[in-house]
């Protein structure tokens, strides 16, 4: 969802911008000129018709005005862009997700690795755990610190799925203490039975 | 890997200590390499050369804070002892240059792995 917000806000923006330097370059061609002639800034403004548009938003705010349905309308549509803004502002400001996962932070220094030396450690570790048939492990960053191991596995038939789960947790727990990483794992047997 | 300076080319502490500290990482069998990130941030230039990597930041102390961003070689071990293992080897290397006192903080930040020829982790 954030991401989709991000993604809106970065589209409007680009847009925004687009539409503001293509103004601002039509506003200094036709500065060069002068007079109120075609070529000049009057002229600029009748081509893009702004006294029509200056007539219109007078009828509008006139009807307005008076109780009806162009007030509600109107309302509505300000609630609308309200909203928008809203929208916008929070995919704009949202707190990105660090990639970066901190080990150690003191007076000797930062040490952090990021997701894909971790992930190798990870599955190296889950690697260890004896009777999963097949696994995928992935490594999520937290927000602010730490983060989450996601662990998807199989397992034959014949083995315990909660011994299995115990025992890729003590595998993982070299990684998941010192990087305050959390384990979110999910066995899957031959029939299909999930342990969480 | 870090080459020989140019000796025609000026040195001062800063960047001889990313040169050591750079150097002492990349010796050990876990570290493929310096990573320079994008546009070349994490990268310091001496006599000559520049040494990818590495990042030496002047400190109010005198002191240079030293960054580290590297690819880890598979198969290692714990990438904590492997980031301490790091740590302390710079410090070894730059008491050894004479610098021990020029340094201030020493991070390490792992930022891909590299498997035989192939290196897993965003294009850097």
């Amino acid at each position: 969802m954030i991401l989709l917000l991000r993604a809106l806000a970065r589209l409007v923006s680009f847009l925004l911008l687009v539409i503001l330097a293509l103004a601002g370059l039509a506003v200094a061609v036709f500065a060069i000129g002068g007079g109120a002639g075609g070529f000049s800034i009057p002229g600029l403004a009748r081509l893009a018709h702004l006294p029509d548009l200056r007539d219109e938003v007078r009828m509008l705010l006139t009807s307005v005005e008076a109780a009806g349905p162009v007030a509600a309308k109107t309302a509505a549509a300000g609630a609308g862009a309200i909203v928008l803004g809203v929208v916008l502002i929070v995919g704009a400001l949202w707190p990105r997700r660090e990639r970066l996962v901190t080990l150690e932070s003191g007076d000797d220094g930062t040490l952090a690795a990021r997701r894909r030396p971790l992930t190798r450690a990870a599955d190296a570790l889950v690697d260890q755990t004896r009777g999963l048939v097949s696994r995928k492990v992935r490594v999520r960053p937290g927000r602010r610190d730490g983060g989450r191991i996601r662990v998807r596995a199989r397992h034959a038939p014949t083995d315990d799925p909660s011994e299995l789960k115990t025992s890729t947790e003590a595998h993982l727990a070299p990684l998941t203490e010192p990087f305050a990483l959390r384990t979110r794992m999910r066995i899957r047997a031959a029939d299909d039975r999930v342990v969480r | 890997m870090v080459g020989p300076p140019d000796s025609g080319s000026p040195s001062t502490t800063r960047s001889l200590l990313a040169r050591r500290a750079i150097g002492a990482a990349c010796a050990l069998a876990e570290i493929d390499r310096g990573v320079r990130g994008q546009a070349g941030a994490w990268a310091t230039r001496d006599a000559g050369q520049t040494l990818d990597g590495v990042v030496a930041v002047a400190r109010p102390d005198g002191r240079y804070d030293v960054d580290l961003h590297l690819t880890a070689r598979w198969p290692f071990g714990s990438l904590h002892e492997l980031a301490v293992e790091v740590r302390d080897d710079v410090l070894r290397a730059a008491r050894a240059a004479g610098l021990g006192d020029a340094v201030g903080q020493v991070s390490v930040a792992f930022e891909a792995v590299a498997a035989g020829s192939v290196t897993e982790g965003r294009p850097l």
